[in-house]
């Protein structure tokens, strides 16, 4: 019974890891829809950046949202919840430093142009999103692979040295 | 909150003091890189800040009243301006790139703050007019230089009629009449008032006459061959027309083209002179027609 609960718990711990390995490619799908709708509610329907915002459906960009709401720009209100957001716990806390470096430059520019600039800056994002998303999507893959198969072995292990 | 609120939490210090000192009376805020601030009230007084504003405050300050949304602003802008959700405008000027055809604000060196102030019963004295008794009602044509409140009385038209048991279509192409947020004004236009905020003119005209059954349509600062073409349509239609435009006197008027068409064509019955002070009434003139002219006398 002992061997058959180690076998289960290690193989759960294995899929917990690669869980987390795919949270990033989950946060970064969401990212990728989100400015795709902020693209349209910018420069299809001329929404303000904070009302547009905050129709985006993630946390992040209600937050940046927020941020604005007290009259600041789009880059300081980033740079003000930059911190907490990355938090563990936060909305952007599976990104890694080349998905903060996307937002940075995304929310450093949103706003301050006119429509054609947005747009290029919107798509830019998007695209550099989409990409490592697909990178993201791809290590998952391999991570959820990798992790189930050691969390298993390191059970069968376990459950061998306790038979 | 209002205009001159907003721009007091932006200007820099001093310029700011001298905002708020100068209370309720501030008409205009003209701001211009490297030169003072300039707070202009009524009655021709007006008052400088003592330190010229610098570049950075004022674009500081633009990209704070546009919500940091250039942008959502940028039509506008190529025109000159951009409206504040209050219905104040901010002319800008500087430096225009173009190919010729378009042309895009590039450099912006100075703005100007007009500050919107509904009236509520403004227009009282000139709706005994325009509304002589029931069931009469006379389109109008309110003229006069800028500055001298003819879209507040123009909005107040609108409210008072609309109260009054009029629907009103409003073709509000500069956001400044109703202030509309979302579609939704955000002035007292009235209870029957629907707004067509931020579409040409002329185009909003045809699309209200279609779709809202307006009995009173309202258009701002009109001038444009394709107004006078909407209005004198709308006036077809059996619609009564409250407008604006530009002109010092009905004979500054009469001389312009488009004007002209709207005066001759029995498009509006009676014309408004406003002046000397904000909000008054200096000149009425009715249409008298015979043998196909147009004759204006005064009332």
């Amino acid at each position: 019974m002992l061997a058959i609960c180690a076998v289960l718990g290690s193989t759960l711990c294995g899929k917990a890891a690669s869980d987390a390995v795919r949270r990033r490619y989950r946060v970064l799908a969401a990212l990728a829809e989100d400015l795709q709708a902020l693209r349209i509610h910018m420069t299809g329907m001329l929404m303000p950046l904070q009302c547009a915002l905050d129709r985006a459906g993630c946390a992040l960009m209600k937050q940046v949202a927020e941020g604005m709401r007290q009259g600041c720009s789009a880059a300081d209100a980033w740079q003000s919840v930059r911190q907490s957001a990355m938090r563990r716990g936060g909305p952007a806390d599976a990104l890694a430093a080349e998905d903060i470096a996307v937002l940075d430059t995304l929310f450093g520019q949103l706003g301050q142009s006119g429509r054609e600039e947005q747009g290029v800056l919107l798509d830019a994002s998007m695209e550099t999103v989409n990409r490592l998303r697909d990178g993201a999507l791809k290590r998952a893959g391999e991570a959820d692979r990798l992790y189930v198969s050691l969390g298993f072995l390191t059970g069968l292990m376990l459950a061998l040295i306790v038979i | 909150m209002g205009a001159v609120d907003r721009l007091k939490g932006l200007l820099p210090p001093g310029a700011a003091a001298l905002l708020a000192a100068c209370g309720d009376g501030v008409t205009q805020v003209r701001l211009r890189v490297g030169r003072p601030v300039q707070v202009c009230m009524g009655r021709g007084g007006e008052a400088l800040s003592d330190e010229p504003l610098e570049r950075a405050a004022l674009e500081r300050i633009l990209a704070a009243l546009m919500e940091y949304s250039v942008y959502a602003r940028q039509d506008e802008l190529d025109q000159g301006f951009f409206t504040l959700d209050d219905g104040s405008r901010v002319g800008v000027c500087g430096r225009m790139v173009g190919d010729g055809t378009r042309f895009r604000m590039d450099g912006i060196g100075s703005a100007c703050l007009r500050v919107a102030r509904p009236v509520a019963g403004c227009a009282s004295g000139l709706l005994a007019h325009i509304a002589p008794s029931k069931g009469v009602l006379r389109s109008t044509l309110l003229l006069s230089p800028p500055g001298l409140g003819k879209t507040t009385m123009l909005r107040d038209i609108a409210r008072q009629l609309s109260d009054g048991g009029l629907c009103v279509a409003m073709a509000d192409e500069r956001h400044e009449l109703a202030a509309c947020h979302m579609g939704v004004p955000t002035l007292d236009v009235g209870l029957r008032t629907d707004v067509m905020d931020g579409c040409p003119r002329d185009r909003a005209i045809a699309r209200m006459l279609r779709s809202m059954a307006p009995q009173v349509v309202v258009a701002d600062e009109i001038g444009g061959a394709e107004d006078a073409l909407a209005l004198a349509d709308a006036a077809r239609c059996g619609a009564a027309i409250m407008a604006s435009a530009h002109a010092a006197s009905l004979g500054e008027a009469q001389s312009r083209p488009n004007l002209c068409s709207v005066l001759e064509a029995g498009v509006v019955a009676l014309v408004a002179l406003l002046g000397p002070a904000p909000g008054m009434v200096r000149e009425l003139w009715r249409r008298a027609d015979g043998e196909g002219v147009t004759a204006w006398r005064r009332a």
